[in-house]
């Protein structure tokens, strides 16, 4: 079958197309740079040079094919000006929709994240459950609004449904999206890493390739105009320090607290008022990292026969992989 | 024997403010009656506050730009028993929008709902929150009321009814032992539509912006303790101390730049385009 994949060179992305392309699916890759695609060298995938946002280009990456995967998205948690965010992640998704429409797919999975939902309280958030707190963030918005017009399509017809990555974890590309696999490296080489200093706030892991099995899994059995959380285990900073002590015994974790790190990003901002150099984080987008974010993968279980590898495992598997590639000292 | 069961009746739960009051009344145990359009977010909700809280929770969806539906919902908390003891009236209509743009439909629903709404909902439950004492009755106004703003004159002027109303009925019904409480919130990040044209605030008008969930805290603890006019946030705080001391026609200029900030929307045509999905506030 050919299937059309945006954001084939980001991190689930890349393990998603090379993934199809081992069970000898054609993919279409629509690519920014090809030259720069390196990581989808495969006889079975095709590089489109084109992006989101050039409607032209999607329409020549998406001739023949039968299903298409929406994984692009500019994932960051802070841009000025902000419009990239909409421009991307709003109009970019209402350009693909429609095409999608216009070439008639069969199966159409956008890639969300757990962002639209927010922050859980006391219990583990479920598809369903509304957002409590505002949009202080552009991410949050953008995508959003771009599930609104994914559900509007749905709606009107389009084979359309939504998947919900919570924070992921796994070797893959050192993307933005991947913080995880980076905070690892850093251990490994001997660095030291900085997690919140709340050891009794809940977050969500899920396993990398359990997410990328779950976007399959999804297209196969989800249903038109339906969200689906893929998540993991639901750990708290105390646990995850446990673990992380535990299989690289003698590493540097440092707990920040709050305040400290919304100092930091303050710092940063005034940079930015200063110097124009983007800011890697701000103080407002700290908080969710000290709120619970606890969800339910009942439903994608249930309905999509969703796998979750349990988070020790998978930490293992990384680490193994990790060590593989850059050694160990 | 039983302890009387008490519940906080909050209109125009199901989104924005309304929610985040929902879920703080809900947190400090408070037991709801939640009303809204109807709508799947209202049961949402209603399923998630049980799940995470201990607190019984009843919903109905009215239209409470319709009369008929206040004196319903009113009937149907007698008929099922329901002890109101905290009344907040929080529906309402908002907009950003000249008045020769807005539709006298539009006009008509906005003041039902923010004027009409609140009035008879509070003189029919007036006899209740008597009967439960000591009670509360907090009503949600609006800082644009205390600034000619262009763009916002019908929102401005029903929000002043909603101060004007809430004070003067507060030295009224003191005798039994009913607080009333006006709030003021400034701009919220609520929804889809309101936090995008937030953002194309600027200055002041964009930091005095805060999140709901930082401001129910602050009005419902604020309601409790019987304040009569709540205005949450030190922004806000400071714009109505700059509102009463500065000379009309400095205000005048400042609004005047304000409004012109929030004229341009450099924000991508499908999200406009798209409005008839989003909600209005």
């Amino acid at each position: 079958m050919n299937i059309f994949i945006t954001g084939a060179t980001g991190y689930i992305g890349n393990i998603l197309a090379l993934r199809l392309a081992d069970s000898n699916h054609i993919i279409h890759a629509l690519v920014r740079d090809p030259d720069k695609a390196r990581n989808l060298d495969h006889p079975n995938i095709k590089l489109f040079k084109g992006n989101i946002t050039d409607i032209d280009s999607i329409k020549n990456g998406m001739e023949g094919c039968e299903q298409v995967f929406h994984l692009a998205s500019f994932a960051r948690l802070w841009a000025r000006p902000s419009d990239v965010f909409f421009k991307v992640n709003v109009e970019g998704t209402n350009n693909v929709l429609a095409v999608a429409v216009e070439k008639n797919v069969s199966g159409f999975v956008y890639t969300s994240s757990t962002a639209v939902f927010g922050t859980s309280l006391n219990e583990p958030f479920s598809e369903n459950d509304p957002r409590i707190i505002g949009f202080n963030n552009d991410y949050d918005l953008s995508k959003c609004m771009a599930e609104k017009l994914v559900m509007d399509y749905a709606a009107e017809g389009l084979h359309a449904l939504i998947v919900n990555p919570s924070r992921v974890y796994g070797t893959g590309n050192e993307t933005y999206s991947n913080p995880f696999t980076r905070f690892l490296k850093a251990l490994l080489k001997g660095k030291f890493i900085a997690i919140p200093k709340c050891p009794n706030v809940v977050a969500n892991y899920s396993y990398v390739h359990d997410v990328v099995e779950g976007h399959i899994l999804a297209m196969k059995y989800g249903r038109r105009g339906e969200r689906y959380i893929l998540g993991g285990e639901n750990i708290s900073y105390g646990e995850l320090f446990k673990v992380v002590k535990e299989m690289l015994p003698g590493r540097n974790v440092l707990r920040i607290p709050k305040t400290l790190l919304k100092m930091v990003g303050g710092i940063q901002l005034l940079r930015f008022y200063l110097t124009k150099k983007q800011p890697a984080f701000t103080p407002s987008a700290i908080n969710r990292y000290y709120s619970n974010t606890a969800f339910s993968c009942r439903k994608a279980v249930e309905e999509l026969n969703y796998k979750i590898t349990p988070f020790k495992n998978g930490m293992a598997e990384t680490i193994h992989h990790l060590k593989q590639l850059y050694g160990s000292n | 024997m039983d302890q009387i069961k008490f519940y906080t009746l909050i209109t125009g739960a199901s989104d924005g403010f309304g929610k985040a009051l929902a879920i703080e009344c809900a947190r400090r145990k408070m037991n709801l009656v939640l009303v809204a359009l109807p709508g799947p977010e209202l049961s949402n909700l209603a399923v998630f506050i049980q799940k995470n809280f201990l607190v019984d929770v009843k919903t109905f969806e009215k239209d409470l730009t319709n009369e008929a539906d206040c004196y319903d919902l009113h009937l149907d908390t007698l008929f099922l028993d329901l002890h109101i003891n905290i009344l907040i009236n929080n529906a309402g209509i908002g907009n950003t929008q000249m008045f020769t743009e807005a539709s006298p439909e539009f006009l008509k629903r906005q003041i039902k709902l923010n004027v009409m709404a609140p009035t008879l909902l509070t003189s029919l439950f007036v006899p209740e929150l008597k009967k439960y004492s000591p009670a509360y009755l907090l009503n949600i106004g609006s800082l644009s009321s205390f600034f000619y703003l262009p763009k916002k004159q019908v929102y401005g002027a029903t929000k002043s009814f909603i101060y004007f109303f809430s004070k003067c009925l507060r030295h009224e019904l003191k005798r039994e032992n009913i607080s009333v409480s006006v709030a003021c919130p400034g701009g919220m990040n609520t929804n889809f539509s309101v936090s995008l044209i937030n953002r194309t605030a600027n200055g002041i008008s964009r930091i005095s912006i805060l999140d709901p969930e930082k401001v129910a805290p602050i009005v419902i603890g604020k309601m409790l303790k019987g304040k009569a006019v709540i205005v949450p946030g030190k922004m806000n705080q400071l714009s109505m101390l700059l509102n009463k001391l500065l000379p009309s026609f400095i205000k005048n200029i400042v609004t005047a730049k304000l409004m012109n900030d929030l004229k341009s929307l450099p924000l991508p045509s499908v999200a406009i385009q798209k409005d008839r999905s989003y909600r209005a506030a």
